[in-house]
């Protein structure tokens, strides 16, 4: 059966002169982390017709490698009862962030899926089937486009000509 | 989680009648099957009262796994249409990796 796809295309993504060997580490809170599941889910499983190369500039099966760490993460999850994460660790001490060192491409990849699942499913759906709010979602999209930005040193103050 | 017929009926009213049919279903209509608002809401229906899998998400909604059909059926109290209703890309995958 066919039902809604992916209808607003994207312009293909550009590596950034200067950015392609750029790695930084991103620590998410678990919340947000499961966040990232939700999207990559709708992303790869639940919206039908993304291009993934064109509308998210990585490879589905690229893109999945990523969503296999993201879930094995959630999957050893604990909740309690509002759905919030509570990760222990040996001692019983609350854990709360997903860490890794992401390349620019790899970061540009998870803020275009963020995009292309918060515009398709829009203001009706993205609440009922991720469980989190697009104004949430775009506190992460905010988060990946800063951290694309870092290499520019923008929160360093400038001398401009401009007057 | 087990719903009243009373519960999935109002459930499935709710979803077929509001945004999720003209989302999804409409879609159907450009293969040559044209699935009407009745019909969409007997599927809804039906996968709300025999889901081969249901479970709790976050945030107090609950899904609903349709496996014959490849549909899935979120219901949300918190929307005005009480939730939505779809088939998953990937099928049982977009269900199971649902939190």
């Amino acid at each position: 059966m066919d039902t809604r796809s992916y209808a607003n295309p994207i312009p293909m993504p550009h590596e950034v002169s200067g950015t392609a060997g750029y790695v930084t580490q991103i620590s998410l809170p678990g919340t947000q982390t499961l966040l990232v599941h939700q999207l990559f889910n709708e992303s790869l499983n639940g919206i039908r017709g993304i291009q993934f190369e064109t509308h998210i500039g990585m490879s589905e099966p690229a893109l999945r490698k990523l969503f296999d760490e993201v879930d094995a993460w959630i999957e050893a999850c604990e909740y309690n009862a509002d759905g919030v994460i509570v990760i222990r660790d040996a001692k019983g001490l609350p854990i709360g962030s997903f860490d890794r060192a992401y390349s620019a491409s790899e970061i540009r990849a998870l803020r275009n899926m963020a995009e292309v699942v918060m515009l398709d499913l829009g203001q009706e759906e993205f609440f009922t089937r991720t469980g989190f709010s697009l104004e949430e979602a775009k506190q992460l999209l905010d988060r990946l486009n800063s951290v694309l930005l870092d290499p520019l040193h923008l929160d360093q103050a400038s001398q401009s000509v401009a007057h | 989680m087990n719903l009243t017929e009373e519960e999935a009926r109002k459930i499935a009213h709710s979803i077929a009648f509001g945004h999720a049919y003209w989302e999804h279903a409409t879609n159907l209509a450009e293969s040559g099957e044209l699935m009407t608002e009745s019909s969409f809401e007997a599927l809804i229906l039906e996968t709300l009262l025999n889901p081969e899998k249901s479970r709790c998400l976050i945030a107090n909604r609950v899904a609903f796994w349709n496996a014959t059909e490849g549909f899935l059926v979120i219901f949300n109290p918190a929307d005005p249409d009480l939730g939505t209703a779809y088939w998953p890309g990937k099928g049982v995958d977009g269900y199971k990796k649902l939190r």
